[in-house]
């Protein structure tokens, strides 16, 4: 005999909690597909036609904008760069994150301090603190150039140089980043159980091993959270690559990722379809990777 | 009593939010509040410190006018969402080629017979990039022309008195001011030269130092069905101008990759002579106070001695809400007076046919505006595919400079040009402007 819809299995309490439950979350879903979905499926629907935002009318054009996208060289080039910066700036504000929040637990003396300073970063505004990281990196009045310069190195073109630029643009993602990933790793560090690091103490394992074998294990699905989270972030990466560069001479290439191209073709170009398609393909590509990270994991 | 107050505040707010959702911007009592967007700092300097001032005083019933600058690459991609939607200011100023692709799509208000009048006083290269459709779209404010910036120890210490004149004596001049340190890195090139960047600005310059030189322009008209185009340079000419780019970097080495660039280049004596538009002085003035330096014209091509003049120009929108005093304030800020005072302030170019351009402006800057005989100047089409056949071509450049084994290839270079001209082509297909 087929068992019965949970629904009916209810109490009257539980009914009425139930109710009260899909009134309040219905409106929010409701306003969530509104917000997100819809427009998710228009971008889908567009990427098969012709269409400018400056003009009235449009024509399908099948897969032609995908066709067009998949061959341009500076698609191509783009998803090289923030293939790039995806890389390194995860890598780099995980460990760090992971780094930090192990001294902040540690409980010496002024850490809950050091913890509210080192988050500072994720809490200001994304252009400003760009912009501040490139006057610190500047050719003219830069910090970090006149440092090399004491050192007797020469002061080197970081902003204007297609491949150079991708250094300060990793330096502000990661140092955005990495306060968030070590209040989550934080949080997940204060989660692990005292007792097994207790029991752990008496089997007379070293702190390497509490490491490998209790801490690493433990921060599982926190560092699988942390991973996805900054690589969705890192492979949308945009605001900082257009503040780096923008106004800048650079020798070679503008320095462009995903998102820029994206933003390039619907907006100075004035072909939203072929935006659209790049658009659609980064989706595919994050939900590509995310299932990877997912899979990898559950095997591990 | 609770229940009483909870409504006093909520009536009371929305009492609020509708009379505040009500008052408009131009109360009779406040006057009209007139809004500009701009995309160059040295204009909004002029417009806030010289223009409006005297405007206000001149029409009372104007209460104020809103200068919002924005820098040229968000200006032009919010121009894409603005201009659409209708949310828009009493004027825009705009550089003519960014203005083409919405003047064609009839987001701006053709010129009324006052304002085409002042446009008929200036030079006739500058309405020729306002015409379309057989009538003239926006005010011309800002003109600038491409000159020669030089660096007049550095040119000394090469043994010269006197400033080069053709294209072959300012190569001769870069190689010799040059420099290397021992592992022979560049640490000053003789010419600054555009390899990247900005797409647009890297195909402008090599429009204006490549192709016009050398007799030849981005497009064509063809010859079977006028007002459709195809690329001009795919020829001897386009070859001849892709060969000066490699040719410097290559074979005469006096620019590379590396090194600085440009304006900031130029103040920080890092090169000895830059290509660029006279308002760039104030940043080598600011940047550079020692630097010793002069201009020239553009020197003597293989063919001609062209320059560009391209212009920023004053939009209405066909959404402004305050066009009759928009075009007040055009009328008001395009008048010669007011250039000659733009001239003085911030190097500009006076546009009036007859005027005398050097009025006003710093010495160094003068050898620059006072044109050869031979002079050629050129304006960019009003064509609907040229903002984004100059983007594409822009993002190839590139590329094709870091090119070293177009040195002394001639079939690579051939087939390098016939390639930017297949980009060009289908952008102008994309448009429907493209015929053989």
């Amino acid at each position: 005999m087929a068992s019965q819809p949970k629904l009916l299995k209810m109490n009257k309490q539980e009914k009425v909690d139930f109710g009260f439950c899909m009134s309040i979350l219905i409106p929010i879903m409701l306003l969530f597909a509104f917000i997100r979905f819809i427009p998710i499926i228009q971008t889908f629907v567009i990427s098969f036609f012709k269409k400018s935002m400056i003009r009235p009318g449009q024509s399908f054009i099948g897969l032609e904008n995908y066709i067009y996208v998949l061959t341009d060289t500076e698609f191509i080039r783009s998803l090289k760069n923030t293939f790039l910066i995806t890389v390194f700036s995860m890598s780099l504000s995980v460990l760090g994150g992971l780094f930090l929040a192990s001294v902040v637990n540690s409980g010496r003396k002024l850490m809950k301090l050091w913890q509210a300073l080192l988050f500072l970063p994720v809490i200001v505004s994304l252009v400003p603190s760009t912009l501040m990281w490139k006057m610190l990196f500047d050719y003219n009045i830069g910090v970090i150039n006149q440092i090399f310069n004491v050192f007797g190195i020469q002061s080197i073109n970081w902003i204007n140089n297609e491949s150079l630029v991708t250094v300060p643009i990793i330096v502000v993602s990661v140092w955005k980043e990495m306060g968030y990933n070590m209040m989550i790793f934080y949080v997940g560090l204060k989660a692990i159980s005292r007792e097994l690091y207790e029991s752990a103490a008496l089997d007379g394992v070293n702190h390497w091993q509490r490491l490998r074998y209790i801490t690493i294990p433990q921060l599982k699905p926190i560092t699988l959270f942390v991973c996805v989270m900054a690589m969705i972030k890192f492979v949308k990466v945009f605001t900082q690559a257009i503040t780096m560069t923008s106004g800048s001479q650079s020798s070679g290439n503008t320095f462009k990722t995903l998102v820029y191209y994206i933003y390039q073709q619907g907006f100075s170009l004035h072909s939203m379809g072929r935006a659209s398609a790049a658009a659609m393909v980064l989706l595919l590509i994050i939900l590509l990777l995310t299932a990877l990270q997912m899979r990898l994991s559950k095997e591990d | 009593m609770k229940k009483l107050l909870n409504f006093v505040v909520i009536l009371s707010l929305a009492v609020s939010f509708v009379f505040a959702g009500g008052s408009g911007e131009e109360s009779s009592e406040d006057g009209v509040v007139l809004t500009l967007w701009g995309s160059s700092q040295t204009m909004v300097d002029f417009y806030e410190e010289t223009v409006i001032p005297a405007f206000l005083e001149a029409y009372p019933q104007v209460a104020d006018v809103e200068v919002l600058y924005m820098p040229i690459e968000d200006f032009v991609q919010r121009l894409a969402v603005v201009l659409p939607a209708g949310e828009v200011p009493d004027i825009m100023e705009i550089e003519d080629s960014w203005a083409t692709p919405y003047v064609t799509a009839g987001y701006f208000e053709p010129n009324t017979p006052e304002l085409n009048a002042i446009v008929d006083q200036m030079l006739p290269s500058l309405k020729t990039c306002l015409t379309y459709d057989g009538q003239v779209w926006g005010v011309p404010i800002a003109p600038f022309h491409e000159l020669f910036f030089w660096n007049l120890d550095m040119l000394a210490e090469a043994g010269y008195t006197e400033i080069p004149d053709t294209w072959d004596e300012v190569v001769e001049a870069a190689v010799k001011m040059t420099q290397r340190d021992a592992t022979g890195k560049i640490t000053r090139s003789g010419f600054s030269m555009r390899l990247g960047g900005n797409p647009s600005g890297t195909a402008q310059k090599f429009w204006v130092l490549g192709l016009l030189p050398n007799g030849v322009n981005w497009y064509e008209e063809s010859a079977t069905e006028p007002g459709k185009y195809h690329a001009g340079f795919d020829n001897e000419g386009g070859y001849n101008a892709l060969k000066t780019y490699i040719d410097l970097l290559y074979k005469y080495q006096v620019d590379d990759f590396a090194s600085l660039k440009d304006t900031e280049a130029f103040a920080n004596g890092k090169t000895a002579i830059n290509m660029r538009e006279a308002s760039s002085s104030s940043s080598i003035i600011e940047q550079g106070p020692d630097i010793n330096w002069t201009t020239s014209p553009m020197p003597k091509g293989p063919v001609e001695r062209s320059t560009f003049l391209i212009s920023l120009n004053f939009y209405v929108p066909v959404d402004g809400k305050h066009k009759d005093l928009a075009r007040e304030f055009i009328k008001f800020a395009t008048t010669e007076e007011m250039y000659e005072i733009q001239v003085a302030e911030r190097a500009g170019f006076n546009p009036y046919i007859g005027a005398d351009r050097t009025k006003g402006l710093d010495e160094r800057l003068v050898p620059a505006f006072t044109d050869p005989e031979d002079l050629v100047y050129h304006s960019v089409p009003v064509h609907s595919a040229y903002d984004t056949a100059q983007i594409r071509i822009g993002e190839a450049l590139p590329n094709i400079f870091a090119d070293k084994t177009l040195l002394d290839n001639p079939e690579g270079i051939k087939a390098a040009i016939h390639n930017l001209a297949e980009i060009f082509n289908d952008a102008y297909k994309e448009f429907d402007e493209y015929a053989e």
